[in-house]
C-alpha cells in the first residue's frame, strides 16, 4: 500500500527518543544472549499464547502444516521480527511495522536469509491507518509502554483490524512489584535489560488498558500474566498473576463493529 | 529460498536411522547422510542390545512392535553380584525385580544385526526420506544464516539443522569444534554369544570382578550375550586363542550356574573409553547419541541414552515448528540440550564410578562398594530410583518414550 503523503505527518502516538533508543539496539535483535536475551527467553510463551487464541478465534488446527493460511496479521513494534517470522512460518501473510528504521533493515534482511515472505515497513500504526488496508489479526507486544499517547495508539489499531478482527497486546503492569521486578531486578540487578530499556510511568495497569481499550472501541476478551522464574530463565503464563507482564485479547465492540 | 530439506541427519547407525524415520513421520522433510552403503551393512560381531522399557516404548510408538515381539527377549530381572564367579553369590548381591516398579520385564534383549536390518528395511520403504548412501559430510558452512552441507561428490544442499549422529567422538563433530572430555579405560570388552544348558529364567546378570565387569544377557532361554571387560593385556590374549581355547578360559568366569556352556557365532572385541562432548549444541547443529557420549558399558545404556536423545530431540523441534519458531535457533536447541545434559554427566559419572569403585586397588574402595551394596538394597525408594532410572522410567520422560 502506497502512503501518498505531501506533508510529514504528524505522529501523535511516537516518541522520537524511543525510536533512537531502539535504532541504536537494532544489530542485537537476532542475539539470544544480547540486549533482547528477555524476550528471547519470553517468545515461546508469547507465541504459545498467541497461536491459541488464533486457533480459536478462526478455528485452526495447529498440528498442520500452515495453519494460519490465509490470515493476515499485522505485526506493530517488530523489532528485528521475533514474532513476525513465527506467524509466517505458520503460513499467514504477514506485515511487520516498526517506526525504528534500523528494526526494519535488520528484520528484512533476518527474514530474507531464511526465506521468508514477509512485508516490512518502517510506518507507524497511525500512518497505516489512513490507508484502507485490514487485518485479521493486530499484534501489538511490549509496544504501548513505549509510545507517547497510548489512547491514540489504540485508536489506530482498532481502525487497522477487520470486522471479525482480533486484537492481542501485551505490556507491563504499572505498581510497586513492577518497579521492582522490571526496572530494578532486570535493567539494574539482573541486568537482563540494558538500563534505560523500560520508564515504569509509561507502564499501564490492566484496567487502565480496559478502559482504553473500550474507547477505541475494543473489548477485552481475555487477560493473563506472563509469569517470570528466574531460577529456571523461563516464563509461564498465568490466570491471576498479572502483576508485572501481561497480554490481553480484544475483539471490535459489538456496539461499533 | 526454503531448504528442500528441514533437517538433514548425518550417519545412518541406529540412533541417526531412526531418529530420521521419526522425523519423517512427523512431518519433517529428512534427509539422511550416510558414509557406508545403507544397503550392504556390516554388523558388530555378536553384539547386542539391552533396550530399556523406555526404548521399547520408544520403538513401539515408531512401529517396530512386530520386530520387538519377533527377536526381543524380555529381561524379567537383574542380579548383581560382587567378586568370583562360579562361587555363587557373595554376601551384598543385589536383585532388581521389575515387579518394585510394577512392571513385567525391564525392557529386552535384541542382537544388533535384526534391529540394524529392520530399521533400514523401515526407512527404505519410507519414500519421504531421501537418502544420500556412500557419502560423506566434507564440511558445514553458514551462507547469510542458512546452512549449507556439502557433501562429497561434489553435491550441496541447504539445511536448517544438522543432527550429527555419526558416533563417538563425532569425526564431523570434532571438525566443526566440538571438543570431548576423554577418559581411556585401559579395559577391553569381549563380546560373543554362549549357549548354556540350564535356562537362565530371563534373568540378567552382573559379576563385578577385580578386574572389570562381566555381564550375561539373556538372549534366549539357553543364550546370552556375554559382555566381559578385562585389562587390554588379558583381553589382546584372548583374541589370539581358537574358540576352544577361549572356552577353557570362559568357563572359571563365567560360573556352573547355567551347566555346560559353548560358543555360538563369532567373538569380537574393542577398548573402552568415555568420551563426552562439552556441549551438545550450537546454531544449526544439535550432536545426538554416541557422538554426544560414550560411556562404560557395565550398565548397558550407551544405545538407551542414545534413543533418549533421538526422542527428546523430536519433541523439542517438533514443538518449536508447531510454535512458528526457527528450528535451528540457538535458543530452540538448548532446550534439547538442557533435557538431556544431566542425564549424560549423571550417567557417565555413574558408570564411570562403578567401575572405579569394583576394579580399582585403592585400599578403601572394598568398604565403599560393599556399604554402597548395602545402602542400595536396603533402601527402598533408592532402590526403586534406580530400576527406574536403568528402565529409563526416570526423570523428565519424553512422550516417544511413555508407555501407552
Amino acid at each position: 500500500m502506497t502512503t501518498n503523503k505531501q506533508k510529514a505527518p504528524i505522529l501523535k502516538s511516537v516518541d522520537e527518543y524511543e525510536v533512537r533508543k531502539f535504532d541504536s539496539l537494532a544489530e542485537e535483535w537476532w542475539n539470544p544472549k544480547g540486549k533482547f536475551k528477555p524476550l528471547h527467553q519470553m517468545n515461546p510463551t508469547r507465541l504459545d499464547y498467541i497461536n491459541s487464541q488464533i486457533m480459536l478465534e478462526f478455528d485452526r488446527d495447529l498440528t498442520e502444516t500452515f495453519p494460519f493460511k490465509g490470515l493476515s496479521i499485522l505485526d506493530i513494534g517488530c523489532g528485528g521480527g521475533l514474532l513476525t517470522e513465527p506467524m509466517a512460518r505458520l503460513g499467514a501473510n504477514v506485515h511487520g511495522i516498526d517506526v525504528a528504521e534500523k528494526n526494519v533493515l535488520v528484520a528484512k534482511e533476518h527474514a530474507r536469509n531464511l526465506g521468508l515472505d514477509i512485508k516490512y515497513e518502517k510506518t507507524s500504526s497511525e500512518e497505516l491507518a489512513e490507508t484502507d488496508v485490514k487485518f485479521d489479526v493486530v499484534l501489538c507486544l511490549e509496544v504501548i509502554e513505549h509510545v507517547h499517547d497510548p489512547q491514540e495508539f489504540l485508536f489506530s489499531c482498532s481502525k487497522l483490524l477487520t470486522s471479525g478482527g482480533m486484537f492481542i497486546c501485551s505490556t507491563l503492569n504499572r505498581n510497586a512489584k513492577s518497579f521492582m521486578m522490571a526496572i530494578v531486578g532486570a535493567e539494574y540487578f539482573l541486568r537482563m535489560l540494558p538500563v534505560g530499556t523500560h520508564d515504569w510511568g509509561k507502564f499501564v495497569k490492566p484496567e487502565e488498558l480496559k478502559t482504553m481499550l473500550d474507547t477505541a472501541g475494543l473489548d477485552m476478551v481475555d487477560l493473563k500474566g506472563f509469569v517470570y522464574n528466574p531460577f529456571f530463565s523461563e516464563w509461564s503464563i498465568s490466570d491471576r498473576d498479572f502483576d508485572v507482564n501481561y497480554i490481553t485479547t480484544s475483539v471490535i465492540s459489538e456496539s461499533v463493529g | 529460498m526454503k531448504p528442500e530439506f528441514e533437517i538433514v541427519v548425518v550417519g545412518g547407525g541406529l540412533v541417526g536411522s531412526l531418529l530420521t524415520h521419526s522425523l519423517s513421520r512427523a512431518g519433517f522433510k529428512v534427509a539422511l547422510i550416510e558414509k557406508g552403503d545403507q544397503q550392504k551393512r556390516t554388523f558388530h560381531t555378536g553384539r547386542a542390545f539391552a533396550l530399556s522399557l523406555a526404548s521399547c516404548n520408544y520403538l513401539k510408538a515408531l512401529g517396530f512392535v512386530d520386530i520387538l515381539e519377533q527377536y526381543g527377549n524380555p529381561i524379567k530381572g537383574v542380579i548383581v553380584t560382587e567378586g568370583e564367579a562360579g562361587k555363587g553369590s557373595r554376601e551384598g548381591i543385589l536383585e532388581f525385580m521389575p515387579s518394585e516398579i510394577g512392571e513385567e520385564s525391564f525392557g529386552c534383549m535384541i542382537q544388533e544385526e535384526n534391529l540394524l536390518e529392520a530399521v533400514g528395511e523401515r526407512l527404505k520403504k519410507n519414500k519421504a526420506v531421501r537418502i544420500f548412501s556412500k557419502t560423506a559430510v566434507e564440511d558445514a558452512v553458514f551462507d547469510d544464516g542458512s546452512l549449507i552441507v556439502n557433501l562429497s561428490k561434489g553435491k550441496s544442499i541447504p539445511t536448517e539443522l544438522l543432527a550429527i549422529c555419526d558416533g563417538s567422538q563425532s569425526n564431523l563433530g570434532s571438525r566443526l569444534g566440538y571438543s570431548y572430555i576423554k577418559k581411556n579405560y585401559r579395559q577391553r570388552a569381549i563380546t560373543c554369544t554362549v549357549r548354556h544348558e540350564k535356562s537362565n529364567e530371563g534373568l540378567a546378570y552382573q559379576f563385578f570382578m577385580p578386574t572389570g565387569p562381566i555381564a550375561f544377557l539373556p538372549l534366549s532361554d539357553h543364550s546370552v550375550c556375554i559382555v566381559w571387560t578385562n585389562t587390554q593385556k588379558v583381553v589382546n590374549r584372548l583374541d589370539q586363542l581358537d574358540n576352544d581355547q577361549f572356552l577353557e578360559e570362559l568357563r572359571p568366569a563365567f560360573g556352573t550356574f547355567l551347566g555346560d556352556i559353548s560358543l555360538e557365532g563369532p567373538r569380537g572385541s574393542w577398548s573402552l573409553e568415555l568420551s563426552m562432548a562439552r556441549k551438545m549444541v550450537s546454531a544449526r547443529f544439535a550432536l545426538l547419541g554416541d557422538a554426544v557420549r560414550k560411556i562404560h558399558p557395565l550398565a548397558g545404556q550407551g544405545l538407551n541414552l542414545g534413543l533418549r536423545d533421538a526422542a527428546v530431540f523430536l519433541e523439542i523441534v517438533e514443538t518449536a515448528k508447531y510454535r512458528g519458531e526457527d528450528i535451528g535457533f540457538p535458543t530452540v536447541l538448548e532446550r534439547y540440550q538442557r533435557w538431556r545434559m544431566f542425564d549424560s554427566v549423571s550417567f557417565a559419572a555413574a558408570t564411570d564410578f562403578f567401575n572405579w569403585a569394583y576394579t580399582s586397588s585403592i585400599p578403601g574402595n572394598q568398604l565403599v562398594r560393599q556399604l554402597g551394596t548395602g545402602i542400595i538394597s536396603n533402601i527402598t525408594p533408592l532402590k526403586g530410583y534406580l530400576i527406574r532410572e536403568a528402565a529409563g522410567l526416570s526423570g523428565d520422560i519424553p512422550e516417544l518414550m511413555k508407555n501407552r
